[in-house]
């Protein structure tokens, strides 16, 4: 079971992003990321658009053309790459929803709610530079 | 909008509901348990057939008829309620189930399994009776809910 809700779409933009900044001016395509990632490249192209809609990538055509980052990799928090797949976070509702209830599980809920800031504090907190060293060494390897 | 951690609709109605009945000292019954955790009766009742299924509840049948707990609410812990529904749960490592993570080591650092880790331990040694002790307005609701 995952207990963090991040989904496959979520996972894909993060490591795809981290591939796309370490590229640098060569760029990558999505046929290399998923090969990298070992991903399907149907759902990457999907998760791919998503990612140049929102502005956080941009494609250049032809034989050497690629992803590029739309901004420096030490702008983009792993936040804004998530929220650009999933939606924004509801930061006052972290987890637990359910305002229709007429009791509060209060003692439940504050962990929840603590171990959601933690992993809410890390997405705002690391930035894509923060984790494309990784990719780097992968790309260098190919 | 976008949930941090991975609990279902289900689960929430799940914990509610075993707090509902630990603490009601009158026979509750679907209805009852939809009405006061904000569920659809129907799915109340899908995760209520669940819970007595896996033996955390039972049933009595009749105009008076309700739930009850099969063991004392210190000796139910919140890691049963929770495996009530979704079966044996284990953190995995990559959140992306990939058997070998092509980075090497994981991109994210391994955030996703110490904040899954983290709730297992709690839930693992926490109990129902934890979660109910300081819940002081259930009484009142339950009372004005069936006009006592």
């Amino acid at each position: 079971m995952r207990i963090i809700g991040l989904s496959d779409a979520n996972i894909l933009g993060i490591h795809s992003m981290a591939l796309i900044a370490a590229s640098g001016e060569c760029g990558i395509s999505v046929h290399s990321i998923a090969e990298i990632t070992k991903c399907s490249q149907h759902h990457l192209t999907k998760v791919v658009d998503t990612l140049s809609k929102s502005g956080l990538i941009y494609a250049t055509r032809g034989p050497s053309g690629g992803f590029h980052l739309g901004r420096s990799a030490d702008e983009i928090s792993l936040l804004e790459i998530y929220e650009a797949i999933s939606g924004e976070i509801d930061q006052n509702d972290l987890c637990l929803s359910h305002s229709n209830s007429k009791i509060q599980l209060d003692f439940f809920k504050n962990v929840c709610n603590e171990l959601s800031e933690e992993f809410l504090k890390y997405l705002k907190l690391t930035k894509l530079s923060d984790i494309q060293t990784k990719a780097e060494k992968i790309l260098n390897k190919k | 909008m976008t949930k941090i951690l991975a609990i279902s609709e289900a689960n929430v109605i799940s914990f509610h509901a075993m707090a509902l009945i630990a603490i009601s000292e009158i026979s509750i019954n679907t209805h009852d348990i939809a009405e006061i955790s904000g569920a659809s009766k129907h799915h109340a009742a899908k995760v209520l057939q669940r819970l007595v299924k896996k033996g955390l509840l039972g049933s009595t049948r009749g105009p008076s008829g309700g739930f009850y707990l099969k063991k004392h609410a210190e000796d139910i812990f919140l890691i049963e309620i929770l495996e009530a529904l979704e079966g044996e749960v284990t953190v995995n490592d990559c959140p992306i189930d990939n058997a070998i993570c092509p980075f090497g080591s994981c991109l994210m650092g391994g955030i996703c399994t110490e904040v899954g880790n983290k709730l297992m331990d709690y839930l693992r040694s926490h109990t129902l009776y934890d979660m109910i002790k300081n819940v002081n307005e259930t009484k009142d609701v339950l009372k004005t809910i069936k006009n006592l």
